[in-house]
């Protein structure tokens, strides 16, 4: 019997005060005879001279048991009552895959020893028990279930299992598990975590929750992130956030590594419980990837490297399709435009010699259209009249400023128009719902962008023959906007541990061979999925993307373990909230029975016959 | 329930019945079932007992009468229209025929007025009444002569004599005007009465609970056979022949208000109620050895279903 208020017994020191009560009753007592003679032959009693005997009756009995009664419905108990025969429970265990945990202050690591104790959980499961293991991490994952998986090979699997995922999802772990726990049976929760993370504001969960936190504060910088800026000539100016997560200062040594080779190197101060933003000389020769590592040990080696990654490191593949009709000075401009962008792999072709499975990744065709369309970025520029696809007046008319353009779209970034002295254009009937406004005067459009099929087309409709368009300085920017758009890498530059890399589509490629940044290339062919899972280390990952071309193209990304609640090894001050109301279920107890309204249902049967007593 | 219980208003127990309204039963002291049973019953009183004017009561007294009860020798001056002829003629003497003489008897009720009369949640003085009513009914139906004496109160004034039903009423009306209050010596008041009202002797009916009377005899020579039958009812209330008490209490006499601290236990109590009935066993003795009648009427009996078969069964009243 648990007592959920014990001072509701209290109450008890009112059983004296009814004793007292009732042998003060007694002293009052007073009975009238008919004759005294009748009693004559008893002696006299002198009050007050003798211990007083408790006066017994039913009355008295009936209100101590009221009192007692009363007293312990205030105290409010529950009853953990065994069923015989039944004692099979359902073990939930919540472990916790953060980054946090693969903290060294427990030896090897706080998930080692929060995987040896899952193990020891089910290691201990009674014949009947059942068990289920939900990692979460960026997201909760049902690992394995007694119920369908062999013990043994729920164990392989907690073996296999890695921590290094950003965030938590404890609270979704915590509805899978109930959405999973066999309601039949007592159910037990055990959270296996570190608890280094943000409140996760679990909601009033129906199951014993139990918390085994490992770990606590333990010293601990971090890499948290890297940028690099293109500042032109191939120069990059590289940053980065150093960050101390300890109440004693640290000073570190820090080295900028490019492409793999280490360029610069630095002691870096770090005061106690701060954020070191650090600036690095400029980087040049075009690197591919830049890291930032802190040289030493501190408790976790994991967010001491931070990568940034970008680009293929190929050319980009630029056709000028024109036909005879292109001016010779419109194609003498474009040209120069294109060739004036760097790592540009230009070819110049009449139309009478372009076929659409010529890869490229832009196809720009000036004054002219092609029968079929090509897979990758399409730009018409000054589109002739008809065609198949796109009605195009015959006539072209005036430009009449002033000029509307969306400046959050990539193709314009920079673009100014202004002194641009626009001469005619042409102009497109029916725009189609695929197709939307980059560029327009108050009711003509100039450069429109939609899709057809695979290609993404952008249509420039300004006669540039007509007026200082293309001797203009928005002329070139807007086309080595549209240039860089075309090798728009399908990969974040960097991001977080655990959390997936969203893959390019079947449709566009031929197969993709992903190299983590140790172990074995992992090659898929024809088919995979949308997303890869498994960036739980960190690291620069390659995806080389083999195109229908048979161009392979190689991506990279930055996986980094270092952030705010990841790299920050304490235990949060909510822990110790959870772990002040966690329950554990006694074995083979079902939900405790709350006696209270038993007790006061007795109260009340107690108080009908006393009141009975009274009166009869 | 527990104020109530713990420091109950009423302290004294059980209630006063003093100031108890008793018009409720009072005025139904017979009911309509006790009437019909009484109806054509009579007290049984001895042949001895005087009586002057005829009645309805059997008596030892002869008259020549057509109504033949027994012989007797002629003497000069009998009238010759008894003669019985018949008998005469196969005898050597003249027999007259004599027939019953019924006569009248005077009825005394003596109700004890004392307070420890109108002691009990269901007063000793409410069976008194009702007992005093049904005596009374019987004898003013057999045109005896009745007289209620309140004994120990003399401020209170006896009725009677009356008989005959149509006195019923009146009989009634004084029984509900008495009222119980006081001490009572009940040798002095039943001396008083002899003294003051007693004439010639009759059926003496002493209701009373006689506490503080612990022998009849100096009682019951006051009212000597053959001149006196006397019938007397000892009326007690249950909780004086069996009182439910246990504890502490401080006890106070209804009558002289005086108190006592009791310590009341099961021994007690088993003390109390041998030494009533070796008091009920004295006054027995003394009733039988003055030939007198004893009987014990417990208040709480039905009037109807217990009293009056009683009393028939014990040969108190028997039918006309």
């Amino acid at each position: 019997v648990t007592l959920l208020n014990p001072l509701g017994l209290l109450g008890l020191f009112t059983l004296p005060v009814i004793l007292a009560l009732h042998m003060l009753r007694e002293r009052k007592r007073i009975y009238s005879v008919s004759s005294l003679d009748l009693w004559s032959f008893l002696e006299v009693e002198v009050r007050g001279q003798k211990i007083r005997r408790v006066p017994f009756s039913w009355l008295l009995l009936c209100h101590l048991l009221i009192a007692l009664v009363l007293s312990f419905a205030l105290a409010q108990p529950s009853l953990n009552y065994l069923i015989p025969g039944q004692s099979a429970q359902h073990h939930i265990i919540l472990l916790d895959v953060s980054t946090s945990m693969l903290a060294k202050d427990l030896l090897p690591t706080r998930f080692s020893q929060a995987k040896e104790k899952a193990v020891s959980l089910i290691r201990e499961l009674g014949p009947n028990d059942i068990a289920t293991l939900i990692t979460f991490g960026v997201k909760p994952r049902l690992i394995g279930d007694t119920r369908v998986d062999n013990l043994q090979d729920l164990l392989i699997k907690i073996d296999g299992l890695r921590a290094g995922d950003t965030g938590n999802s404890l609270q979704n772990a915590l509805i899978l598990g109930e959405s999973i726990a066999d309601h039949q049976l007592p159910v037990q929760v055990y959270v296996l975590t570190d608890a280094s993370f943000d409140d996760p504001a679990l909601h009033d969960s129906a199951l014993p929750m139990q918390w085994l936190v490992f770990g606590k504060d333990a010293p601990n910088q971090a890499v948290l992130n890297v940028q690099a800026v293109s500042i032109g000539d191939g120069k990059f100016q590289v940053f980065s956030n150093l960050a101390n997560f300890s109440p004693q200062g640290s000073s570190r040594l820090a080295t900028l590594i490019a492409d793999g080779r280490p360029l610069h190197s630095a002691h870096i101060d770090l005061p106690p419980d701060s954020v070191v933003p650090q600036v690095w000389p400029f980087v040049t020769g075009n690197p591919t990837t830049i890291t930032v590592s802190l040289i030493g040990n501190d408790s976790l080696s994991e967010d001491d490297t931070a990568s940034i990654a970008w680009g293929t490191g190929a050319d980009i593949r630029v056709v000028l399709v024109t036909s005879e009709a292109s001016s010779a000075l419109v194609t003498g401009q474009v040209v120069k435009a294109l060739q004036s962008i760097p790592n540009v792999s230009f070819r110049q072709m009449s139309i009478d010699d372009y076929s659409p499975a010529d890869y490229s990744d832009l196809s720009v065709f000036l004054e002219t259209i092609p029968s079929a369309w090509p897979e990758k970025d399409v730009l018409l520029l000054d589109p002739p009249s008809g065609g198949q696809y796109f009605d195009i007046q015959e006539n072209p008319v005036s430009v009449t400023p002033p000029i509307y353009m969306d400046e959050s779209v990539p193709v314009l970034a920079g673009v100014d128009f202004g002194g641009v002295r626009w001469g005619k254009t042409r102009v497109l009937q029916d725009l189609s719902e695929n197709f939307t406004v980059l560029v327009q005067t108050d009711n003509v459009p100039l450069y429109i962008s939609g899709s057809n099929g695979r290609a993404r087309l952008f249509i420039f409709l300004p006669e540039l023959s007509d007026g200082n368009l293309i001797r203009h300085p928005a002329f070139p920017i807007m086309l080595g906007n549209q240039v860089r758009e075309a090798l728009k890498s399908p990969f974040p530059e960097m991001q977080s541990t655990g959390k997936p890399v969203q893959l390019p589509a079947v449709e566009q490629l031929v197969s993709l061979n992903i190299i983590p940044p140790s172990g074995s290339p992992i090659t898929f062919s024809g088919s995979w999925s949308d997303h890869w899972e498994f960036t739980s280390e960190p690291g620069i990952y390659s995806f080389e993307l083999t195109e229908r071309s048979g161009k392979v193209v190689t991506h990279s990304i930055g996986i980094n373990a270092g952030d705010l609640s990841e790299s920050r090894l304490a235990p949060q001050d909510w822990s110790e909230k959870y772990q002040r109301i966690q329950t554990t279920l006694s074995n083979g107890s079902v939900d405790p029975l709350n006696l209270t309204p038993w007790l006061l249902a007795l109260a009340v049967l107690l108080l009908l016959l006393e009141a009975w007593l009274s009166w009869r | 329930m527990w104020f109530r219980n713990i420091f109950p208003l009423d302290q004294v127990h059980p209630r006063s019945t003093n100031s108890e309204p008793v018009n409720s039963w009072r005025d139904l002291l017979l009911s309509a079932g006790s009437l019909r049973q009484l109806n054509g019953m009579q007290l049984n009183a001895s042949r001895y007992l005087k009586g002057n004017a005829a009645g309805l009561r059997y008596s030892l007294r002869r008259k020549p009468a057509a109504e033949f009860r027994e012989h007797r020798m002629y003497v000069p001056g009998d009238d010759i229209r008894h003669v019985d002829w018949k008998a005469s003629a196969r005898q050597e003497h003249i027999f007259i025929k004599q027939g019953e003489h019924p006569k009248e008897a005077s009825v005394y009720l003596l109700l004890d007025c004392s307070g420890s009369m109108a002691w009990g949640d269901r007063p000793k003085l409410r069976a008194c009444l009702q007992l005093a009513a049904a005596f009374g009914f019987m004898a003013l139906a057999n045109y005896d002569r009745l007289m209620v004496v309140p004994l120990g109160r003399l401020d209170l004034q006896p009725l009677g004599f009356i008989s005959g039903k149509g006195q019923f009423p009146p009989l009634l009306n004084y029984l509900r005007g008495l009222t119980f209050s006081g001490k009572c010596d009940l040798k002095e008041a039943i001396h008083d009465f002899t003294r003051r009202h007693a004439r010639g002797g009759g059926l003496t009916l002493i209701l009373s609970d006689l506490l503080g009377t612990p022998h009849l005899s100096d009682i019951l020579q006051l009212l000597p056979i053959p001149t006196w039958d006397v019938l007397v009812f000892h009326l007690l209330h249950p909780e004086e022949l069996k009182p439910s008490l246990k504890g502490d209490f401080e006890m106070v006499d209804v009558e002289s208000g005086l108190k006592a601290n009791y310590d009341i236990n099961a021994e007690a109590i088993d003390t109390y109620q041998n030494r009533i009935k070796a008091w009920r066993e004295r006054l027995e003795l003394d009733s039988v050895e003055a030939n007198a009648f004893y009987n014990l009427i417990p208040t709480d009996w039905s009037l109807d279903k217990e009293v009056i078969p009683h009393l028939r069964s014990v040969d108190v009243i028997r039918s006309t």
